[in-house]
């Protein structure tokens, strides 16, 4: 039996970009846009089991019994809707307990996104904003979209329905040779977006990637201050563009599918306060809590303690979505604490929240991802211990770490840090059709290419969420 | 020509994965014969990218240069043996410790040079072999070892294992891998006295073809072969073969390693040899991998430890240091299951510090 190659579900891997995509692809526009649903489902079920064959099952589960519930809440029975975010959460809720309790060793690939896809699902159906019943396939299709189905982005399903390429509005009349310009126009969009994220993930986060882990393997105990706080800008940094660069690269998939372009990331580290840092980091998540639990929860129209409650259900939510160790807790709770400080008593004072609120982004918000990052008490303390060494000077220490690192490591430190700064990924957005852009980005994407040919994969952080 | 700049990237990536497969597909059994190869883990094409991130020129240029008759490219290139750019030397240094992907290659001179050494080397550890079946009260080293009959010394002084104080070290030369950078990184008082020629994904194939050691700053990179003509050593601690694990046979490596021993004497005919047998990684590690495992690093430590004589060459393994019950390296000495953390190397030195081979009678002065 061919063994296939679980990492061809990874996008920065040479056997997704050059097999499974291209092929894909040509049997999408091959085929009449009235099968495109199907082909997308097949497609996309492919590629779950070749990520993640033994949760085949539950996902398919999922998929038929929310279809099921749906056609209840497009009655608008009430109860339904509840019964089915209750067993969509209860389920996430189960298997994440179950890894921390080490019965399953890891989560179903993509529980954690597609389930929040599934209780949207439900709500729109309820709401009205689903009109009519979409057909199984095209449930299915949206449910296990490959190109967001690992880590996001959490879409609705309106955005399904914009696909041009499935509805076939714009095509439907016209002859294979008038409809190719359409199909290369979309393919060229999302080659551009695809590249740049490919360029984020290889060129700077892999490289923080590796640093961290280096930083690691000396010990925590055994960093340096100084290279105890380059640790915490190159974990953020690693964050970002991994994420960042992932959700550049499915949504560009996307596009050259069909589908229009979903933004996930509003560069938030140019945010003036931690408030707008989370609007502007994993859109689609924070939208997705605005949307289904703070707004329903009466958001902030009813007065301060009930808005302050809102806000803290939201972050307690977000915490246990992203992991139910304890670190989790801590990270989202002095997020929280950030946020009311600032809604509360820092917007009184609009001088000293334009400096406080910057502060609050560059130096706060690194802090919480080291929280975030490690979930090991012990580790924890150790590391705050060499940012803030006031306790002691840590154990067989290396005063040239720092020095060393910023030597191996400082291209793509600076890298990473110029790209905070959002006008130069805004000049190259805004002039992605210069074909001198494109020859930079056609070089961008072969040297990717070439790196990524000599790796196993540094598979995507919120792989594990 | 607006209709080419509209799709000017999609042509692009078709062209560039059109002729890198053509380059891969042509070149595979010349030019790109010796890159390990899996058509299940990636395309054929990666085999024209892999090539191209070494810093050489893809199959098809350098085909056409040769046609035309231009420049002095060479058909099949030996990916080894090129000069590596600044990326690869920073792929190079931030990756873990990766399978050398030219094991098969013992292109050590010093076995064409100086067959002697080398043989001398092997005798000697044969000899040292048959001595060690016999049952022997304390170590090996209280043996004394038959001399071949070319050497024609009178009586060879005695080793025996002593613990000494930190000032043995300041005559001592390191070689070898990340595991070498670390201690020389995290051992004070070795940093304050030893010399350390090592590196990051070392294997025992750079002794004489890596040039990455600059005595002094404005000299040119040489390699520890050259480095040892010019300085001299009471002695030199080698650890190398974790890198070369995923290819060659025990007996291939343990043969380059017995050359190397045997030029290092040549250089350095005054200086004690340690080979240190190959750190463990931890169990889990060793039971999740499939390169990388505590059963190959004991085949290998079994081979070179033959290679020591008792004489000149010594043999330790610092894995009693750090092993847990189970052979392993306990897993909370390490972070990455390959590399000790920065504290833990006091382990490390205190295992060198307590099995120095000193000349018996000098025991009793110290």
């Amino acid at each position: 039996m061919l063994q296939i190659n679980a990492n061809m579900i990874n996008f920065s891997d040479l056997s997704f970009i050059f097999r499974f995509l291209p092929i894909f692809l040509i049997i999408y526009y091959a085929v009449p846009y009235r099968f495109r649903s199907i082909v997308l489902s097949v497609g996309s079920l492919v590629f779950y089991a070749i990520g993640d064959i033994r949760s085949l099952g539950i996902f398919a589960a999922s998929v038929v019994v929310n279809y099921l519930l749906s056609l209840q809440c497009l009655g608008k029975k009430k109860k339904f809707l509840y019964l089915s975010v209750l067993l969509d959460a209860g389920v996430l809720m189960a298997f994440k307990l179950l890894v921390q309790f080490g019965q399953v060793s890891v989560l179903p690939l993509g529980i954690s996104f597609f389930t929040f896809k599934m209780i949207s699902y439900q709500a729109d159906c309820y709401k009205g904003l689903i009109k009519k019943r979409p057909a199984f396939f095209s449930a299915l299709a949206y449910f296990s979209l490959f190109p967001q189905v690992i880590s996001g982005p959490i879409m609705r399903y309106d955005y399904y329905e914009k696909n041009e390429a499935i509805s076939g509005k714009k095509e439907m009349f016209l002859l294979f040779r008038d409809r190719l310009p359409m199909y290369l126009c979309r393919i060229e969009s999302g080659l551009f977006w695809f590249s740049l994220g490919f360029g984020m993930k290889i060129l700077i986060a892999d490289y923080m990637a590796m640093m961290w882990n280096e930083i690691g393997t000396i010990g925590y105990e055994s960093i340096s201050t100084p290279l105890a706080w380059l640790g915490a800008v190159c974990y953020s940094l690693n964050l970002y563009f991994d994420f960042w660069g992932y959700s550049l690269m499915a949504a560009g998939v996307g596009v050259a599918l069909g589908f229009p372009f979903v933004q996930n990331f509003n560069h938030p580290y140019a945010a003036g306060s931690v408030s707008d840092f989370y609007r502007r980091w994993h859109m689609t998540l924070g939208s997705w809590f605005k949307d289904y639990v703070y707004i329903p929860f009466g958001g902030s129209k009813k007065g301060t303690k009930r808005t302050a409650f809102n806000l803290f259900v939201v972050w307690l939510f977000t915490g246990i979505w992203h992991g139910i160790t304890p670190n989790f807790f801590i990270w989202s709770g002095t997020l929280l604490l950030l946020i009311l400080a600032e809604k509360f008593v820092l917007s009184k004072k609009k001088g000293l929240m334009a400096v406080v609120g910057r502060i609050n982004v560059l130096v706060l918000v690194p802090l919480t991802w080291v929280v975030f990052a490690l979930s090991s008490f012990t580790d924890i303390a150790n590391y705050f211990s060499r940012l803030f060494p006031f306790f002691g000077s840590g154990v067989a220490v290396n005063p040239g770490d720092f020095a060393k690192f910023t030597d191996r490591y400082g291209v793509f430190l600076i890298a990473g840090l110029v790209l905070l700064i959002p006008c130069f990924f805004e000049f190259v957005k805004e002039n992605r059709k210069s074909p001198v852009i494109k020859i930079l980005i056609f070089a961008l994407f072969v040297a990717c290419a070439c790196i990524s040919s000599t790796k196993a994969g540094n598979p995507f952080l919120y792989f594990n969420f | 020509m607006k209709k080419l700049s509209k799709y000017l990237l999609t042509i692009l990536v078709m062209l560039f994965y059109l002729l890198a497969t053509a380059d891969s597909i042509l070149g595979k059994d010349t030019q790109y014969r010796e890159i390990e190869y899996d058509p299940q883990e990636a395309p054929v094409m990666s085999l024209t990218l892999r090539n191209l991130f070494d810093g050489n020129q893809p199959y098809l240029v350098a085909l056409a240069n040769n046609m035309m008759g231009t420049g002095s490219a060479q058909l099949s290139q030996d990916p080894d043996s090129v000069e590596q750019s600044e990326n690869n030397e920073i792929a190079d240094n931030s990756d873990q410790e990766q399978p050398s992907d030219n094991p098969e290659q013992p292109e050590n001179p010093a076995e064409g040079e100086n067959p002697e050494a080398a043989g001398e080397a092997l005798a000697d550890g044969q000899q040292t072999a048959e001595n060690q079946e016999m049952p022997t009260e304390d170590t090996a080293a209280e043996v004394p070892v038959e001399v071949p009959v070319e050497e024609q010394i009178p009586e060879p002084p005695v080793y025996q294992l002593a613990t000494v104080d930190d000032d043995y070290f300041c005559d001592a030369l390191f070689i070898g891998d990340s595991r070498t950078v670390g201690l020389s990184e995290y051992c004070q008082e070795l940093m304050d006295r030893s010399t350390f020629y090592a590196k990051i994904s070392l294997t025992i194939y750079d002794f004489e073809k890596k040039a990455f050691l600059k005595l002094d700053e404005n000299s040119e990179k040489i390699t520890i072969a050259q480095a040892l003509e010019q300085k001299k050593f009471g002695k030199i601690y080698i650890m190398l073969g974790l890198n070369e694990l995923g290819g060659g046979t025990p007996e291939s490596f343990g043969e380059a390693y017995a050359g190397v021993v045997g030029r290092i004497r040549e250089l350095q005919p005054d200086a004690q040899i340690y080979i240190q047998g190959i750190m463990h990684v931890t169990a889990a590690k060793s039971n999740n991998d499939k390169v990388f495992k505590n059963e190959r690093i004991n085949e290998r430590n079994q081979v070179i430890a033959q290679i020591a004589d008792n004489q000149h060459v010594f043999y330790l393994d610092m894995n009693e240091a750090t092993d847990d019950e189970n052979g392993a390296l306990t897993q909370d000495l390490s972070f990455d299951n390959i590399h000790l953390k920065a504290k833990s190397y006091a382990l490390w030195y205190d295992y060198l510090k307590n099995h120095a081979y000193v000349i018996a009678e000098n025991i009793a002065t110290e």
